[in-house]
């Protein structure tokens, strides 16, 4: 069930309705504990399971073992850390690692065989398993009490506006929400549905109706001249960031109307004007969950450079390995390392240019976007030479293919690329809250009705619900 | 990023929140607060709507007027090629894949010239064609500078369930514009089971909405992609000059029903045996109205009409009582009934059949000479 299709609407319609018309805290939680249930039953009801082990496991020992002066606190700690853990890598690495494993062992002339297991990939396992485990090292770290209600935890890990695909929503900022019923003034409206559409104009008008020409371009690269696949690599820039950013607009109104805040997401990556910028808004929830629970228990930047250096490539590797169990991610996690790691050696060196450098902001944006897109390439592309043909054609401005690209890309990004400005610098969603109502709902009517007009035919799943 | 405490809304103001004291809290002490539903929000969301759907209509109204009907594999092709014809044919078959499959024209006019009638007939079967497309193709016909002798018109099948098939090009333009009332009638008589009719309404209901509210019009005019390559028909059908059978035909669709819907013995054990689902008399009299009021057309501007039941066995039992219904509806008008026991001997051999509805070459060439036989005394009368 996607947040585009008819079927969430009708879905959504009803739990709010009833969830506003109950008047007490606890039926409220109730009614979106079975929501959010359903809502994944959806998509696989099988795998409701692993997310009630999962809630189970950190339920029970952040409540009952990872408390203050228990004996066994590290040991139960660990425990359910690394079985978080084995959750991810069963479902989503085992595969991978026994391909790996087989393919090293070939290098070395040792013939090994393997069964695969053919594991389906659970959808939003990644995400739901990252918030499991920041809640328990909360816990551990004291930042937040153990929560005494199942519910209240249970609904933090499957609440389903972003149990599939996030924002990674921290339990210090979520669990206080469900203490109390929220009320009408929790919840800004006229904000909220402008947040629902433009996701819904960023994903399914936008996002959707390129990726059939980005999907041309990296099935077959070597087919297309050079401006051809450059066209096809900026727009694919263009349909990550609206699918992804999409999909997190939309999940943020949604528990708006609900009355829940949700972190920001993103916030106009693409005008930064560095990738330690860059890194500062391109999905939020996880940069900052990778900063707190894994780049700083690591050391962060609190040792030398050459350790910083390396807590900072392991961080971004294993953030690109978060997306996929796949040598493309391992890359593309590299390049963002590598990137982190000039910016700051290029920051610390060069300090003293600082201000002296006309436009220097631009210039930033600019080969910030030109490192970004390139590691987009092996983030999209399917196997390595596919990405590495179109790498080489992003940075040698040469492809030997002749055809072209069936769409007018360069005014599309234009246009995009103006839009992305003017929304960052003019505050779309306090303009809406303070519209006057009527206007309002028939300017609202009016683009909503211009957005089914735009719609693609047919659905495409968010490319963020495979990781 | 909101911190603990406190929630920064996507107003830009922050919500002071007592969340961290609430420990006394019971959480089922009811919460006073104000309606969300009010009047002036009801008046917005009205407004809302309002304009939403006018919007919409206004996209979709100027989208039809501005786009021409789009290209519908055999229909499309039928519809020039009969508009470019030197000459009338004097009999034109009117029905679907059950006509266009199994209808040899040539074959036809032997048949016809051997019992002295000089005519010339016409395949204008289309694959799945619905009440709706032969409302569409009946109105070519009457409206050509010159109009055939006779129209037989086989029996067409049953209305659409399928949304993905509505939502197709073809699917939406016969379900809009002037197209609405003949869709819904064509679900109103539907003659499949219940359950069936309930999707069929269901989903036309989707696809009109759709198709009402200009669903990706915009979209289709400013960033057009390749539409899945429509079905290659074999040039010979195009051109009515030549009949090909259906087992020599490559077309992709054809070619894949041998997979999902093969003819066996026992599905033509069990239609002779009177198996099947059996519409109700009230659906086959509703069937026959819709039928009949198409007759009328075509009487009224003195044309013949003849009704045509084509071989199939998966329909013996549906067919015989829809046959009866239109032959009590139109005493007068010849019913050529190839789908019932007495043809089992002539038709109802596996190795005259390719798939479960379709017969090979030789079953359509069998079934084009008794066509031409039984025509022989109709164009006789």
């Amino acid at each position: 069930m996607l947040f585009v299709e008819p079927r969430f609407f009708v879905f959504f319609a009803v739990v709010a309705a009833l969830y506003w018309a109950i008047r007490t805290n606890a039926p409220r939680k109730y009614l979106l504990l079975a929501a959010s249930y359903g809502f994944y039953a959806v998509w696989d009801v099988r795998f409701l399971s692993l997310i009630l082990f999962c809630t189970a496991l950190n339920y029970v020992v952040a409540r009952y073992y990872v408390a203050p002066g228990h004996p066994r606190a590290k040991l139960a700690f660990w425990i359910a850390i690394w079985g978080n853990l084995a959750v991810l890598a069963l479902f989503k690495y085992f595969n991978f690692f026994a391909d790996s494993l087989v393919d090293l062992a070939s290098l070395g002339g040792v013939t090994l065989t393997h069964s695969t297991l053919n594991i389906v990939l659970p959808v939003g396992i990644s995400f739901y398993t990252f918030q499991a485990m920041s809640y328990l090292i909360d816990v551990r770290r004291k930042d937040i009490q153990a929560e005494t209600s199942f519910t209240n935890v249970a609904l933090y890990i499957a609440f389903f506006p972003q149990l599939v695909a996030g924002p990674i929503v921290r339990a210090a900022d979520f669990l206080p929400q469900l203490k109390r019923a929220r009320i009408r003034a929790d919840v800004a409206i006229q904000p909220a549905l402008i947040l629902f559409m433009l996701g819904f104009i960023k994903k399914a008008c936008i996002s959707d109706n390129i990726a059939p020409f980005v999907d041309e371009i990296f099935a077959n690269p070597a087919a297309y001249t050079t401006e051809a696949v450059i066209s096809g690599v900026l727009l694919y820039g263009v349909q990550i960031y609206c699918d992804f950013s999409g999909y997190s607009d939309m999940a943020i109104a949604t528990a708006m109307l609900l009355g829940y805040q949700f972190p920001k997401n993103f916030d106009a990556p693409y005008l930064s004007s560095s990738i330690t910028i860059f890194w500062r808004r391109w999905h939020i929830s996880l940069s900052s969950w990778l900063r707190d629970y894994l780049y700083i228990p690591l050391g962060g930047n609190r040792l030398s450079a050459a350790k910083r250096d390396r807590n900072l490539m392991t961080t971004m590797v294993l953030g690109g390995l978060w997306h996929g169990a796949s040598y493309n991610f391992l890359i593309w996690g590299f390049l963002h390392g590598l990137a982190l790691i000039v910016n700051r050696e290029w920051a610390r060196r060069f300090a003293f240019l600082k201000g002296k450098i006309p436009l220097a902001d631009l210039w930033g944006t600019l080969a910030t976007i030109y490192w970004v897109f390139l590691a987009w390439i092996f983030f999209r592309a399917e196997t390595l030479p596919e990405a590495w043909q179109i790498a080489v054609t992003w940075l040698t401005l040469h492809s030997p293919g002749t055809d072209d690209m069936a769409f007018a890309a360069w005014p599309f990004l234009i246009g995009f690329a103006g839009i992305h400005f003017l929304g960052h610098r003019y505050n779309v969603l306090e303009r809406a809250e303070r519209a006057p109502l009527e206007p309002f709902a028939a300017l609202y009517g009016a683009v909503a009705a211009l957005a089914i007009a735009f719609l693609p035919t047919g659905y495409r799943p968010f490319v963020y619900f495979q990781f | 990023m909101v911190s603990a405490g406190a929630e920064q809304d996507m107003r830009g103001s922050t919500i002071a929140m007592a969340d961290g004291n609430m420990g006394s809290f019971s959480g089922d002490t009811p919460v006073k607060d104000t309606p969300v539903i009010t009047k002036a929000s009801l008046r917005a969301a009205v407004l809302g709507i309002f304009c939403f759907v006018l919007v919409g209509v206004g996209v979709s109204t100027l989208y039809r007027a501005n786009t021409p009907m789009p290209e519908i594999a055999v229909l499309s092709e039928k519809v020039e090629d009969y508009a470019q014809r030197d000459t009338t044919p004097d009999i034109v078959f009117l029905g679907s894949s059950q006509t266009f499959r199994h209808i040899n024209p040539a074959i036809v006019d032997q048949t016809l010239a051997a019992c002295g009638i000089v005519a010339e007939s016409y395949n204008f079967g289309v694959p799945a064609l619905r009440h709706p497309e032969l409302e569409y193709i009946a109105g070519q016909v009457l409206t050509a500078a010159e109009r055939p002798r006779l129209v037989v018109v086989q029996n067409p099948i049953r209305a659409e369930t399928v949304f993905s098939n509505m939502m197709s090009e073809r699917g939406r333009h016969f379900r809009g514009g002037a197209f609405t009332d003949a869709a819904l009638e064509d679900v109103r008589c539907y003659t499949g089971t219940r359950m069936g009719q309930a999707r069929s309404f269901l989903n036309t209901l989707r696809a009109m909405a759709a198709e009402f509210l200009g669903l990706g019009r915009l979209a289709s005019v400013t960033v057009p992609t390749d539409p899945a390559p429509p079905p290659a028909y074999n040039e010979a059908y195009r051109s009515n000059a030549g009949f090909f059978p259906v087992e020599h035909d490559g077309n992709g669709h054809i070619v894949d029903r041998l997979a999902f819907s093969p003819m066996t013995d026992g599905i033509i054990a069990a239609g002779l045996a009177g198996e099947g689902y059996m519409p109700s008399t009230s659906v086959a009299a509703c069937r026959a109205r819709q039928l009949t009021d198409l007759f009328d057309r075509f009487r009224g501007a003195g044309l013949g009409v003849a009704y045509l039941v084509s071989p199939a066995p998966l329909d013996i039992a549906h067919d015989a009582v829809i046959t009866d219904a239109v032959a009590a509806a139109n005493p007068d008008m010849a019913v050529l009934d190839f789908n019932s026991a007495e043809a089992a001997e002539t038709y109802f051999q596996r190795s005259l059949w390719y798939d479960a509805a379709h017969m090979t070459g030789e079953g359509a060439d069998r079934l084009s000479q008794a066509v031409g036989a039984q025509l022989c005394t109709v164009l006789d009368r």
